[in-house]
């Protein structure tokens, strides 16, 4: 199946297409949303010990990449059952799994404030998540943005996120522009929002 | 004076009340809502020297759990400052730094990485600990599974054995059974032989006043006296039987 109610997938199989974008995907939004809770799952900790908050999100994160790598090796079994083999643009793949656990460590922490401080803020995540998730071209490949809006679309940072990640795992040359548009837009976002962590912990923790 | 381990300079700590529910004021002048600050601890000073145990007394909401928490970084002072000098091990109420799903043993684990030690120290004082708290054949199950003498005794174990020069201990006592107590004074009297220093909060005079060549009373947040135990002890008291003045 090459298409899946007339989505494209710019030429490979349609499930290989979506899987690989769902890889990226699913990792940063599920981090996103544990690590979220991961002051408030460690209240017992934090608000008894002195150490430096940030290590939560940090060793909440690591575990998560654990399972981003299984769920890759997983796509190269499906790739090769459905005769795709992996090209020298693999080479990429860490970088891209690297930048993607930079933006959801930093995001994760950012809301893991924010959720130990309003805790209805944590209903409306998955939501937001979801939203996001039909703003990045994970089910659908970004050659469908009209060419006016794609400058717009790629200041998401998972766009090029996520399309750099299947471009590189199908082994096809990827765009080098708009993923250096998210790289930059990642160094920024997350050092505000780490910063932000920093200077927020303590008020936060308080808050348990 | 040299060795000081613990300063504590003019710290306040206020806390600010939740608003009563049906306030109309929470929303309408949101972010700006007044609520009411409760002060637990009203510019309370004074330091600690090397090997000292001191022992922080008062009645309920007087402070001293906030002090302790103050002390060991856990809630920032509003105002005021304190400096620690030396490396500090807590146990603030029963089983702080414990994690429920990990076992006894893990939890020790996580406790001495939690002070910033090495793994292969505490891989020699792990059998010491377990047999002090006299945890046996539970090492390896889930602190969560554990009796509330059994959680005390491991928490006290890690606190005392782990290499921290000061010793934060609240109310430590209350839920082991006698022969656990006499553990804890004989392995307190020892920490504070080999010169570590502790603070430890309290209701039990008699035991405490065995302990402490200091008792340091808070009241209302203020420090009320800061003497021997006796000339403190006969303070409390009279506080005690006083007619309570303010409503806590």
């Amino acid at each position: 199946m090459h298409n899946f109610a007339r989505v494209p997938s710019d030429g490979a199989p349609y499930s290989l297409f979506a899987y690989a974008g769902l890889i990226p995907w699913l990792f940063v939004s599920n981090s996103v949303q544990s690590l979220s809770y991961g002051l408030m799952m460690n209240a017992h900790l934090v608000t008894r010990v002195y150490f430096p908050r940030l290590i939560i999100p940090l060793s909440m994160i690591l575990v998560r990449l654990f399972d981003f790598g299984a769920a890759t090796l997983a796509f190269f079994v499906v790739a090769a059952a459905l005769g795709v083999s992996p090209s020298v643009y693999l080479f990429l793949l860490p970088l891209f799994m690297l930048h993607a656990a930079v933006l959801a460590l930093a995001v994760g922490a950012w809301c893991s404030c924010l959720i130990s401080r309003y805790r209805d803020f944590g209903t409306l995540l998955p939501v937001v998540l979801q939203l996001a998730m039909f703003g990045s071209p994970v089910i659908y490949p970004s050659s469908l943005v009209p060419a006016h809006l794609r400058s717009l679309y790629f200041l998401n940072p998972m766009a090029a996120i996520v399309e750099a990640f299947r471009d590189s795992i199908l082994g096809r040359p990827f765009a080098v522009e708009p993923w250096l548009v998210s790289f930059a837009i990642t160094i920024v976002l997350a050092y505000a929002l780490i910063r932000s962590f920093v200077g927020q912990e303590q008020h936060a923790v308080e808050s348990l | 004076m040299a060795d000081i381990m613990i300063d504590v300079r003019e710290v306040s700590r206020d806390f600010r009340l939740a608003l009563p529910p049906g306030t109309e004021k929470g929303i309408r002048q949101w972010p700006r809502a007044r609520s009411d600050i409760f002060r637990a601890l009203d510019r309370v000073s004074f330091s600690v020297h090397r090997g000292e145990v001191v022992g922080l007394i008062g009645r309920n909401g007087a402070g001293k759990s906030t002090l302790l928490k103050i002390l060991s970084r856990v809630l920032r002072p509003t105002r005021g400052e304190i400096d620690i000098y030396g490396r500090l091990g807590s146990l603030l109420e029963v089983g702080s730094g414990f994690h429920p799903d990990l076992s006894g043993r893990e939890n020790i684990y996580l406790n001495g990485a939690l002070l910033g030690m090495r793994r292969s120290v505490v891989d020699g004082l792990k059998d010491e600990i377990l047999a002090f708290a006299g945890i046996g054949t539970f090492a390896d199950e889930p602190i969560k599974h554990y009796s509330s003498g059994m959680y005390l005794r491991l928490a006290f174990a890690i606190a005392v054995h782990l290499d921290a020069e000061i010793l934060l201990l609240d109310e430590v006592m209350a839920v082991g059974d006698e022969e656990f107590r006499r553990k804890c004074l004989t392995r307190i009297e020892e920490a504070c032989r080999s010169g570590r220093t502790v603070l430890i909060a309290g209701h039990d005079l008699a035991t405490l006043s065995t302990l402490c060549q200091r008792f340091l009373l808070l009241d209302y947040g203020r420090v009320a006296a800061d003497e021997t135990p006796e000339n403190v002890t006969a303070h409390y008291l009279r506080l005690i039987n006083a007619p309570s003045d303010r409503a806590v």
